[in-house]
């Protein structure tokens, strides 16, 4: 155990060290500049918003509705949803104030927030046996992101969710437009029930569900940008920031909710959505004209129990060549089953969550070409976790992964030194821990532990030079602050 | 691509346009639009809520319910943060957690202040005009079981007389959406029992924050502590793997 003066202590030489490394470092000037500009346009900001009256600074949809975060966030732990909260995303956002004042002239809140994350994270090998790094820094203290968000209700009936973040790539920053999301909403009564249509355009599918299974907002809800992953992950999640959708959707009596949308590259019309994101560029999937995305829950609610059964799925159409979106298509259709479970009773909430996706796979494209190894494939993404609140101040999270799929050795393969192929195989397991303590409502300490039983279809010798699956486990510390 | 966009643009602005105002008759069969979209999420449409955790308001006198909104809006606004009220404005951070409930400092008092007198009149009518179901989740401010919409109008009335309505407290202090309001004197064996792995992993600043009498999350006192914790989460840097 430490003593306190030792902390302060050490804390204050770490800091120093941090510091001075900083500026003597010429290659890391630029970034400690950057820091410098972000921290004090960040100090700018919580100086104007704490002086402009009748706010009182937060991200947008609390000063719009007076509430406090943890009305729509199980305990103010977002990106949790809480009853209230999910039916305020559905209903496009439109309770509380509009933004603009009741003449028509000036605004009623400030629409904007900003988040900061900062931490660091260690690798349980940062190196391979031959000193070659492969979790760098390891263990140094970083800005991780800094996002700013526009949230606002803008009439009764529309309402609109911007991010815009800046992140921290290790090495260099860059900036992309982060979950867009625009809805117009209508209530309809036809005989004694209720009807709440909307129609709704965002630029990341599933990042329009108001659950936590889904790939957008599911467990875990932040990850170190420097944390290992599987190489294999559906289709379904990784269009974010280059697809865009116009879709419609419909919730009878706040119970079954159907929602059909069409997702299509976020180019035109579309692209301020997505600023800063490469939709040419290596690795993007760039998808070939309308692409339906389908999602339908039923829940229930009884007392302080919630259970929502679910079923999702995509169709994607994506170019094998980003850079030369013509010709032939690979083909993804993806479909998922969820369900989630939540007890909110007073300070102490519990939730349960589990997702399926399985995903077919067709490299029309992409196999003639040599991109795939095989005609026909498929992933199988399995997630089962939980969470329990204590107090409104404490997050238990505990979660376990299955990412699988066919073998493919011209995606997945991985050679030994000597040059013989080790696997084919894209199988990843493995369980993500997390503990969160939320200080103020604004700021929220995590800690949150990556592990892997399998790694690349492998338990022992993943990289042919001895690495085990275990050595790509990382422990990640990081101080979220929301204004 | 253009036909698309003015397509969609123009099927927006169509529905912004035709949408009629949802309060336009006096006698309703249908919820007026403040209790679909703002008052229905917790208390349900027809005043029934489904979770215990908060009040039931079918059947209620209309001018006691436009009485209570009255004395949340009276209340001072709530800090929707913490943090900043704490470093800019101390004193009143301290006054304004001192006046409110959790339940309401958390949920009703902000939002009270972005209704407008119409839409308070309408949700009070409709709500009064509802009829309150037995099986409903009861009132956070009564005991579960005993409320006809008569005893429950009586037991409020006398309450809200000359009294500070805001700072009744509810039976079972629990709050469904979860204020950031801990009792200090309500902490679980297990909240102890974490409170010692805490120590044992080097977080010695916490135990303080923990043992503060203040701790209601708006004007905590061992708020220097949460600096303290920054620093012992860099220093775990010497006990991590």
């Amino acid at each position: 155990m430490f003593s306190k003066r030792a902390t302060i202590q050490n804390t204050v030489t770490a800091l120093y060290c941090y510091l001075t490394s900083e500026v003597l470092e010429t290659t890391r000037m630029k970034r400690a500049r950057l820091a410098y500009t972000l921290t004090s346009g960040l100090a700018l900001l919580v100086f104007i918003v704490s002086v402009y009256p009748d706010a009182h600074a937060l991200p947008s949809y609390a000063r719009q509705t007076g509430q406090q975060c943890s009305s729509c966030h199980v305990g103010g732990n977002w990106p949790q949803l809480t009853p209230w909260g999910r039916f305020f995303k559905l209903s496009g956002y439109t309770a509380g104030k509009s933004l603009f004042g009741d003449k028509g002239i000036g605004l009623n809140y400030v629409p904007v927030g900003m988040f900061g994350q900062f931490g660091a994270t260690w690798a349980s090998q940062p190196n391979d046996s031959q000193g070659q790094p492969v979790v760098s820094p390891n263990g140094s203290v970083s800005a991780y992101e800094f996002t700013g968000e526009v949230g606002t209700k803008l009439t009764d009936f529309l309402g609109v969710f911007y991010e815009y973040q800046l992140g921290n790539n290790f090495p260099g920053w860059k900036g992309s437009g982060g979950p867009a999301d625009v809805r117009a909403v209508h209530f309809f009564h036809p005989g004694g029930q209720e009807l709440l249509v909307g129609i709704d355009s965002n630029n990341n599918p599933t990042s329009q569900d108001v659950w936590n299974t889904l790939p957008s907002w599911g467990y875990p809800f932040y990850t170190s940008p420097q944390a290992m992953s599987g190489p294999a992950s559906p289709m379904i999640s990784g269009l974010g920031g280059q697809a865009a959708s116009v879709g419609v959707y419909a919730l009878l009596n706040r119970q079954v909710y159907a929602e059909v949308s069409m997702y299509r590259v976020a180019t035109n019309f579309f692209r301020w959505m997505s600023a800063g994101t490469s939709l040419t560029g290596g690795g993007a999937n760039y998808l070939d004209g309308y692409n339906p995305y389908w999602r339908l829950y039923w829940t229930e609610q009884h007392g302080p129990h919630v259970l929502m059964v679910g079923t999702s799925g995509m169709h994607s159409a994506v170019y094998p060549n980003s850079a030369a979106p013509s010709g032939p298509t690979n083909v993804f259709n993806d479909y998922g089953f969820d369900t989630q479970y939540d007890y909110l009773g007073g300070s102490n909430k519990a939730s349960v969550r589990f997702s399926y996706i399985y995903e077919n796979q067709s490299w029309n494209a992409g196999f003639p070409q040599g991109a795939s190894s095989t005609l026909n494939g498929n992933i199988q993404s399995l997630n089962l976790n939980g969470t329990y609140t204590l107090h409104d101040r404490w997050m238990f999270n505990a979660g376990f992964f299955v990412n699988n799929g066919s073998n493919n050795a011209a995606l997945y393969a991985v050679t030994s030194p000597s040059g013989s192929q080790l696997t084919a195989s894209p199988n990843t397991t493995g369980y993500t821990l997390e503990l969160d303590r939320n200080l103020t409502q604004n700021l929220k300490l995590t800690m949150q532990y990556n592990g892997f039983y399998k790694f690349n279809g492998l338990t022992s010798n993943i990289d042919g030079m001895g690495r085990s699956p275990g050595d790509n486990n990382t422990l990640w510390m990081s101080l979220f602050v929301a204004f | 691509m253009n036909r698309f966009a003015v397509s969609l643009t123009s099927g927006v602005i169509a529905l912004l346009v035709t949408s009629p105002p949802a309060f336009a008759q006096k006698v309703r069969s249908i919820p007026p639009r403040i209790v679909t979209g703002n008052c229905s999420g917790c208390h349900g449409i027809h005043g029934n809520a489904q979770s215990p955790e908060f009040p039931s308001l079918a059947g209620l006198d209309a001018s006691y319910i436009e009485q209570r909104i009255a004395a949340f809006r009276a209340a001072p606004t709530p800090p929707s943060d913490e943090l900043l009220y704490w470093l800019f404005n101390h004193a009143e951070s301290k006054k304004i957690a001192a006046s409110n409930s959790p339940e309401a400092l958390a949920n009703m008092v902000g939002i009270a202040h972005a209704l407008t007198p119409q839409e308070i009149k309408e949700a009070a009518a409709w709500y009064s005009a509802q009829k309150p179901k037995p099986s409903a989740g009861h009132s956070a401010n009564l005991p579960p079981g005993s409320m006809t919409s008569k005893i429950a109008n009586e037991k409020h009335q006398a309450k809200a007389n000359g009294q500070d309505i805001l700072h009744e407290s509810a039976p079972v202090t629990a709050n469904a959406m979860g204020g950031l309001n801990d009792d200090p004197f309500d902490q679980s064996s297990w909240f102890r029992l974490v409170q010692n792995l805490q120590l044992s992993a080097g977080y010695s600043g916490y135990a303080k924050f923990n043992e503060g009498t203040h701790h209601d999350g708006l004007n905590q006192d061992a708020s220097s502590n949460n600096l303290i914790s920054v620093g012992l989460w860099l220093n775990f840097q010497t006990v991590g793997p």
